[in-house]
């Protein structure tokens, strides 16, 4: 049977000339390669927003180090060994610069001053510590003294163990306090990047003609179990709304232009439901015509 | 805009030049989008390829480093782009029940007197499978091998589809001839 090769030669033939009448998609390819862009400039702010949040560990690791300081200055106060920490000071500008350093490395700056710079006066160094420390961190005032009262005779045990329950303790109200600020990060951010308008982007009380980004869920469960099934944002009086969503490989998995479409979940090309995981969210906005459109973005995270 | 030679139009393209980008599309849409005809089962797919594979190409034009034809490089992007839409798609569509007939009739029928259109749409008709790899095989020139690869399949799977394509467009071919003159 030779009919084979003729199948093959007869598609070569058909197709070698192959230019059909092609439909006019020059739009969507317009909007696709903004929706890319987009994505890919979600991409950049999701590793930008990652920097940011690892300056303000550092940030919140330092303010643990003065701390840290203070408490020891404290320490040897109240144990009626006062000591001029002008080096304990001095050590304070490294640590910013080197991160955190382990608790033990901490403890041994404290044990070699004492000894050398006792001769300075007491009257002097409470002056000039106690103000600084009392800005940087204000709980240890309350803390410090009640812990460390008793147990002045036991000076080595004490400052073995008393730095570590300091560290512990700033750091909670330090890192509550700042969490919220990567996400106005965020969208400063794109403010720069995307939109170069210099007015600040986001503002929580818009209103009514505004919306409120932390109304936007950061999880969701599409199980139409009528709690938390589709990924809203509630915006009013917008004359934009274009939202992109993309899973951990930056593909696209769901696009509206209708704020009355919703995600339920589902890969919008194949209505396959999405795997639980973590997927990034990209929505640009504008409310007037004449505004340059706004770009936020964030995480979500999917729970099937 | 007036005609750039293609290597200036790539270059404005890759500047993101809208307009650029719409001369390429324009001088491209018809060729590409007959390969998106060739590798989908209809018209609408085949459109959703066709403006899937521009924005990939559109995104991706940085990387083409004027080696070997621009052309060439477009046609490869939107043949993955296809095999991608197959991929993401393959848990619906897929039934691999076809009505596979063996008895093969004579083959000394004049083939050649079916249309361009019917044949894409003989082509439409095969599963997509069989689809993928009798348009990879036999129009754009890979071998078994490397479409074992490219679909993540055997060797001889990739093998025993195109035979099996081959049958199966073979018989379609000669009940529209049968038909043809019987009418």
């Amino acid at each position: 049977m030779n009919n084979e090769p003729n199948i093959d030669e007869l598609l070569k033939e058909t197709f070698e000339q192959f230019t059909p009448e092609a439909p006019d998609v020059w739009q969507g390819i317009s909007k696709g390669i903004q929706s890319a862009q987009m994505a890919q400039s979600g991409a950049n702010l999701a590793t930008a927003a990652k920097s940011s949040a690892a300056i303000i560990k550092v940030i919140s690791a330092v303010v643990a180090v003065a701390g840290l300081v203070t408490a020891y200055v404290w320490y040897d106060q109240s144990g009626n060994q006062p000591v001029v920490t002008s080096q304990s000071v001095a050590a304070l500008p490294t640590t910013q610069t080197e991160e955190i350093l382990p608790s033990t490395d901490k403890d041994q700056i404290p044990v070699s001053t004492p000894n050398e710079k006792i001769e300075s006066s007491p009257v002097n160094t409470a002056k000039q510590q106690t103000p600084i420390m009392n800005q940087s961190v204000p709980v240890q005032e309350e803390q410090i003294p009640a812990n460390t009262s008793g147990e002045n005779p036991v000076k080595e045990a004490a400052q073995n163990e008393q730095p570590r329950s300091v560290v512990s303790q700033p750091e909670v109200p330090v890192q509550q306090a700042q969490k919220p600020t990567p996400k106005v990060d965020v969208v400063a951010d794109k403010g720069t990047k995307e939109t170069p308008a210099p007015k600040p982007p986001y503002n929580p009380n818009e209103g009514e003609s505004g919306f409120d980004k932390s109304n936007i869920t950061n999880v969701f469960t599409p199980d139409n179990d009528g709690l938390n099934d589709r990924f809203v944002i509630e915006i009013n009086q917008e004359t934009l709304y274009h939202l992109i969503i993309t899973d951990g490989n930056g593909r696209m998995v769901f696009e509206s232009f209708d704020k009355t479409n919703t995600w339920d979940g589902k890969d919008f090309k194949t209505g396959i439901p999405c795997q639980s995981g973590n997927y990034r969210w990209v929505f640009q906005y504008q409310f007037k015509e004449s505004d340059k459109p706004r770009t936020i973005s964030g995480l979500l995270k999917v729970i099937n | 805009m007036s005609q750039l030679n293609e290597q200036d139009l790539i270059n404005a393209c890759v500047q993101s030049d809208e307009r650029a980008q719409k001369q390429l599309y324009e001088k491209y849409s018809r060729v590409m989008f007959g390969i998106c005809l060739r590798y989908s089962n209809s018209y609408e797919e085949a459109k959703d390829i066709l403006q899937d594979g521009f924005v990939k190409v559109f995104t991706k034009m940085g990387q083409f480093g004027f080696q070997g034809s621009f052309e060439g490089w477009m046609k490869r992007i939107f043949v993955n782009t296809a095999l991608e839409h197959y991929r993401s798609q393959k848990n619906h569509l897929f039934h691999e029940d076809v009505e596979v007939a063996y008895g093969i009739a004579h083959h000394d029928h004049t083939l050649d007197k079916i249309s361009q259109k019917e044949i894409l749409g003989l082509i439409q008709a095969l599963p997509a499978g069989y689809r993928n790899v009798l348009n990879l095989y036999i129009i754009e020139g890979f071998s078994h091998a490397e479409i074992a690869e490219m679909l993540g399949i055997n060797e001889g799977t990739s093998k025993s589809q195109l035979s099996r394509a081959r049958v199966i467009l073979q018989q379609a071919i000669l009940k529209k001839q049968q038909k043809g003159l019987h009418e």
